[in-house]
């Protein structure tokens, strides 16, 4: 899946949508919400045996039973979390390893830039969910695979934008007198360029969330990811799939939140991006 | 002359692509041979499971040259790629992988080419009327429509296909079931609710990429030229825009093609699809490696072709690549 | 090497050959708990069964005399590149509904669960130690070219699976019937000499692969030599996607066959439904998912059918490690499990109470064990006892991961913790990562009865000890009784061992769900019962309703 590329493109080639950007930034808040805090009001434990299987949507369980008799609702609610954190995860370690690369890349050149540009153009020959998969072949299924894999995917990209801004901001007087300070390499990194660089991060970031949690979800789907007993959207669409015209609920309820949030994010997303280019503009 | 130099400069320009080709063909070769060999336990006995004697591990592992150096194994196992050798399954049937992967090949090639035919001239007409007529109603919905979608993963859009047209509509078959050797092509209502997925998920991308090229291009010089040269809209969107947003286009055209690749595991999965992607899957689950090897050559390749051909055929089509050459 | 040795490593050997060739027809893996495999039970094991229609519900309609006519068109889903017309080589679901159709055994389970001579007239041990047996066979059969069979052919057909240790069943002949010393007495008569002592030869003749070809076929594979003297006899053959089989007129059980001909179709299993009511097949396999089998009820289009008791989800607990080596710990697992609300969640009540030991269809079964029932404070109570309170263990599921997610909430009511680690399906019998290593584990043997499976599960040194049963005395007595040729006096020394397999084993066995499988309305003659749907894929016992 290259919703990175896609994301990436989406940027530039944004589409003037203003008044349904703050409805669906509410929308984005809610899902974020009911990821994070949702199994709080879960109406039962997500695992619990709590009646027959297969019931259909009535006043005691909103959404039905899945083929185990666990309440949906309560599924659904607690089914967010673990994919937004994996995610979170992986970007947070992508962005760690990128920068520090990139930032290596773009102050001191030479062989990590060669490097660099290399090791992104054998990600780019390669589809990151196959990627990912060819991992699992070796590493077994699990969270671990996720976030290694997302993380790896996303680094050259990291890297290559941290590598352009520290270019920019490298010439810069401010850079150049503390060279003349003699401060040192790790030192000017840290206090004179990271600083100047972290709001492109940390926007690129963002849309990197949104790439990075599509591709976990994939994974999960897969059974690739999240292992049961523990509720995820992507899971749940999976496991409940061929029992789709017993219970269509089970599937329902996990693809809207998928679909919501995902959609959620990318608009706001874009939004965002697309005000911080107006404003460098 | 400069004809014979340009000509020159543009052969050499595509030798260069074709060798980074191959080098990144190599690296990844190298890459998913250490990815699916380099595994915690014994491949043997985890492929083997009950069934496993002493004698079968041990000859498995010959089978797979385990006792081997890791360099050598993974020249053995490249020359022998070289040579169209993919090795044999390690499932029940020991089938040549070539063998056991040529109906799911020819499937997902059926999928991918039914997908790409309608996707494809779709995307350019929605993409260019919209460029073309930026800000109107039809600009705006396919905006609204496109941003909206490309968020949206695969089996999420499929499942709610399912949903509408198998489950509370139910015109269509919610699972594909080509099954054996049967061509999808001739059970084609199998191949509507795949086909209509990815259409959906990859439709945004490419119709967006258009729209922006064709503005792009309304906006060059040449097309104010020939507007105050009382050149006919009509015309001006054939004879200039088309072309000149060609290059990104075929760009993007690959990207969507690349995209696939990397979609279609979802898709076929979620439609049980007899394709490489739910081949892989399957090997995947039962550590078949040098299937698992085999397909993700293929597909690795496979993007690295569509790269290549789409770099070629811009270099070509694009007079301002040529003359920077 | 002393006897039981010896007779150990024979049944292993054997063991390991059939299950090799059931696990290539995807018979021993289930994916799931609910997708296990289209054949129902993975043997086709005898011996004798009683309590094969013990569920409810059943829809079959078998009323009126048999009428002649109409063409069966059976779904299969695993037709494909590795299927085979050779009788003696089967491992597909579907080379199994053409052999079983094409040809036949010496002898057969009957439909009240009996075995039965076959193609043999009788089956008679000819000393007191049971180790050479007479076949004698009925006169009259003929094959589909028409020549009569013979003693030779019998004779022949054993020495193809038994005397070359290449062919694909070897191991389920050699450990028993020197092939070499078994001679023709005379046109109608075999006699087999064993290598050991064996009390049952008659339900050893009705296993799977002993099919009756003729003697001296060449190319056995190819669809034009398929001459057997089975019901129906090879019409055409399309690898991957149909055989046809045409009546034989001649079959020896005449009026039987009833249908002209037998079609098998592949069609995936998710589309058998469909298929079925959109008439395009007369017959489905067993269903996936219960509740879309039970769907059908009430349909006019389509009759429900059903195998007894073939999917028995089973875990197993080390008997030889901490904390499975405490007797009480065990015994609290066993009464953690909700086998009610198993039964319901996995089988939609379509299923009967397991009682932690194998073969309840089968006349060796001890049935006057009292059935282990919930109790979540006997189990605190034991593992007070036990010194184990709150007890956490870890469960390593690939095969049933509903129902361990299911036991793990179910065994919170006794404070125990069970957290599931989860494996792909195909690790659950890797040998060096998980199979016979974890603690606490899985596995899937089938409706298979007592003696069958215990030289392989509960001797000391069986290859598939998955709970470390280890106890020579018991050994020793299971082995005196398998000599016996009586089957009360067996049967009933059979029994007697399986109480202290109850109190003290380390399986827990806890529901028998049905098999599902359906058909058009217009099918009679179908049976509950034990080993494949179908009658045991008896399509001659069948006919249409006029």
């Amino acid at each position: 899946m290259s919703a990175l590329d896609r994301h990436g493109v989406e940027r530039r080639t944004g589409v003037s949508w203003r008044g349904a950007v703050g409805v669906w930034a509410v929308v984005g808040g809610i899902m974020l919400a009911v990821a994070l805090a949702g199994s709080l009001v879960a109406p039962y434990d997500p695992a619990g045996l709590v009646g027959k299987s297969f019931l259909l949507p009535g006043p005691d369980h909103w959404f039905g039973t899945d083929s185990l008799g666990r309440d949906v609702l309560s599924r659904v609610l607690a089914g967010g979390r673990t994919a937004v954190l994996l995610a979170v995860a992986a970007i947070v370690v992508a962005e760690a390893v990128g920068c520090v690369i990139g930032l290596l890349a773009g102050y001191r050149g030479g062989l990590v830039d060669a490097v660099l540009m290399r090791a992104n153009d054998v990600l780019l020959a390669f589809p990151a969910l196959l990627l990912v998969l060819v991992l699992a072949a070796g590493l077994g299924p699990g969270t671990v695979v996720l976030v290694v894999g997302v993380a790896v995917v996303n680094i050259p990209g990291i890297a290559r934008l941290a590598r352009a801004a520290t270019l920019g901001v490298a010439t810069t007087g401010y850079v150049e007198s503390a060279v003349v300070r003699g401060e040192g390499t790790a030192a000017i990194l840290r206090r004179e360029i990271l600083p100047n660089i972290a709001p492109t991060i940390v926007a690129d970031a963002g849309v990197r969330f949104a790439g990075a949690f599509l591709i976990i979800a994939g994974l999960n789907f897969l059974g690739i990811g999240i292992q049961p007993p523990a509720p995820d959207w992507a899971t749940m669409i999976a496991e409940n799939r061929s029992y789709i015209t017993l219970q269509p609920w089970t599937v329902i309820a996990p693809t809207a939140c998928i679909a919501l949030f995902a959609i959620s994010v990318n608009i706001v997303g874009e939004a965002v991006a697309r005000r911080r280019s107006r404003g460098r503009a | 002359m400069p004809g014979a130099a340009s000509s020159h400069g543009l052969i050499w320009m595509i030798l260069r692509r074709i060798g980074v080709a191959l080098v990144l063909a190599l690296v990844v070769s190298f890459l998913v041979y250490a990815a699916t060999t380099v595994l915690p336990g014994d491949v043997a006995a985890a492929v083997l499971g009950r069934n496993a004697t002493p004698e079968a591990v041990a000859a498995l592992r010959e089978q797979l040259g385990l006792g081997d150096p890791f360099a050598q194994r993974y020249l053995a196992w490249l020359g022998a790629l070289v040579r169209g050798d993919l090795g044999t399954s390690l499932a029940g049937t020991r089938m040549p992988v070539s063998e056991l992967i040529a109906t799911p090949v020819r499937n997902t090639a059926v999928l991918a080419g039914a997908t790409l035919l309608l996707l494809v001239p779709l995307a350019l007409f929605v993409g260019i009327l919209s460029g073309v007529r930026q800000g109107r109603a039809l600009d705006r919905a396919a905006a609204g429509v496109s941003l909206t979608l490309t968020a949206v993963p695969e089996f999420v859009v499929g499942a709610l296909l399912v949903l509408a047209l198998a489950v509370y509509v139910p015109v269509l078959p919610a699972v594909s079931l080509v099954s054996g050797d049967v061509n999808p092509l001739s059970v084609p209502e199998f191949l509507v609710l795949p086909v209509l997925t990815l259409i959906i998920a990859g439709a945004a991308y490419l119709i967006r990429i258009v729209r922006i090229s064709t503005i792009e291009a309304m906006a060059t010089d040449y097309v104010e030229a020939a507007r105050l040269a009382g050149v006919p809209e009509r015309r001006i969107v054939t004879r200039y825009a088309v072309r000149n947003s060609l290059a990104p286009t075929i760009q993007a055209i690959s990207a969507t093609a690349q995209w696939l690749l990397g979609g279609i595991f979802v898709v076929e999965v979620l439609f049980a699809y007899p394709g490489v992607g739910n081949a892989l899957v399957t090997a995947v689950q039962v550590r078949d490696v040098p299937v698992i090897q085999a397909i993700a050559m293929l597909l690795a390749l496979a993007f690295i072709l569509i790269n290549l051909v789409a770099d070629i055929v811009t270099i070509l089509v694009d007079p301002r690549l040529r003359t920077a050459a | 090497m002393d006897r039981s040795e010896e007779f150990n490593i024979r049944l292993n050997r054997r063991r390991l050959l059939e299950r090799g060739a059931m696990a290539g027809a995807g018979l021993i893996v289930v994916p799931s708990l609910l997708a296990a495999c289209g054949g129902g039970s993975a043997t086709d094991t005898g011996g004798g069964a009683t309590g094969a229609a013990s569920t409810a519900a059943n829809t079959e309609t078998t009323s009126g005399t048999p009428v002649s006519g109409g063409i069966f068109r059976a779904a299969v889903s695993d037709a494909g590149p590795t299927e085979t017309l050779d009788p003696h080589a089967i491992a597909s679901v579907v080379d199994q509904y053409r052999a079983f159709n094409l040809y036949d055994r010496l002898a057969e389970t009957q439909i009240d669960g009996t075995v039965k001579p076959h193609l043999a007239e009788t089956i008679e041990a000819a000393d007191d130690t049971s180790t050479t047996w007479v076949v004698k066979l009925r006169s009259g059969v003929t094959f589909h070219d028409g020549s009569p069979l013979t003693a030779n052919d019998v004779l022949w057909s054993f020495r193809r699976i038994g005397g070359d240790p290449k062919a694909p069943y070897f191991a389920s002949v050699d450990p028993y019937i020197d092939v070499a010393k078994s001679s023709v007495k005379d046109d109608l008569t075999v006699e087999f000499v064993l290598k050991a002592p064996y009390g049952n030869f008659q339900w050893f003749l009705s296993q799977k692969p002993l099919f009756i070809v003729k003697d001296g076929t060449k190319d056995i594979a190819d669809p034009a030599s398929v001459v057997g003297t089975g019901p129906f006899k090879m019409e055409s053959f399309e690898p991957g996607q149909k055989t046809v089989m045409t009546r034989y007129d001649g079959y020896f059980l005449a009026p039987e066959p009833y249908f002209d001909a037998v079609e098998l179709i592949q069609i995936a299993k998710e589309q058998q439904k469909a298929a079925l009511l959109a008439g395009q097949i007369d017959g489905t396999e067993n269903f996936d998912v219960i509740a879309q089998a039970l769907e059908l009820e009430g349909n006019a289009a389509a009759a429900l059918f059903r195998v007894p008791g073939a999917n028995p989800p089973q875990f197993n607990m080390r008997m030889d490690v901490a904390p499975f080596d405490d007797p009480k710990v065990r015994e609290a697992m066993k009464l953690s499990i909700d086998r009610e609300q198993m039964m319901s969640l996995l089988f939609q009540d379509q299923a009967t109470l397991a009682n932690d030991l194998h073969g309840p269809s089968f006349p060796s079964y001890n049935s006057g064990i009292p059935q282990r029932a919930y109790d979540p404070e006997k189990a605190k109570a034991l593992l007070k006892e036990a010194g184990q309170e709150g007890l956490t263990v870890e469960l390593v599921t690939g095969l049933y991961p509903d129902a361990a997610q299911a036991f793990a909430q179910q065994a919170k009511a006794s404070g125990i913790t069970i957290n599931l680690k989860k494996i792909p399906q195909a690790d659950v019998y890797n040998t060096d990562l998980y199979y016979l290593k974890v603690p606490f584990g899985e596995t899937y043997w089938g409706n298979d009865s007592f003696e069958y499976i215990a030289p392989m599960a509960y001797f000391k040194d069986a290859p598939y000890n998955e709970t470390r049963w280890n106890d020579p005395a018991w050994e020793k007595e299971f082995i005196t009784a398998s000599a016996i040729a009586d089957d009360a006096e067996r049967n009933s020394r059979y029994q007697e061992l399986q109480v202290p397999l109850w109190e003290n084993g380390g399986e827990i066995i806890f529901n028998w769900g049905d098999g599902l499988f359906a058909g058009s309305p217009k099918i009679q003659g179908v049976q509950p019962r034990i080993g494949f749907i179908w009658n045991d894929l008896r399509f001659r016992e069948m006919w249409y309703q006029a």
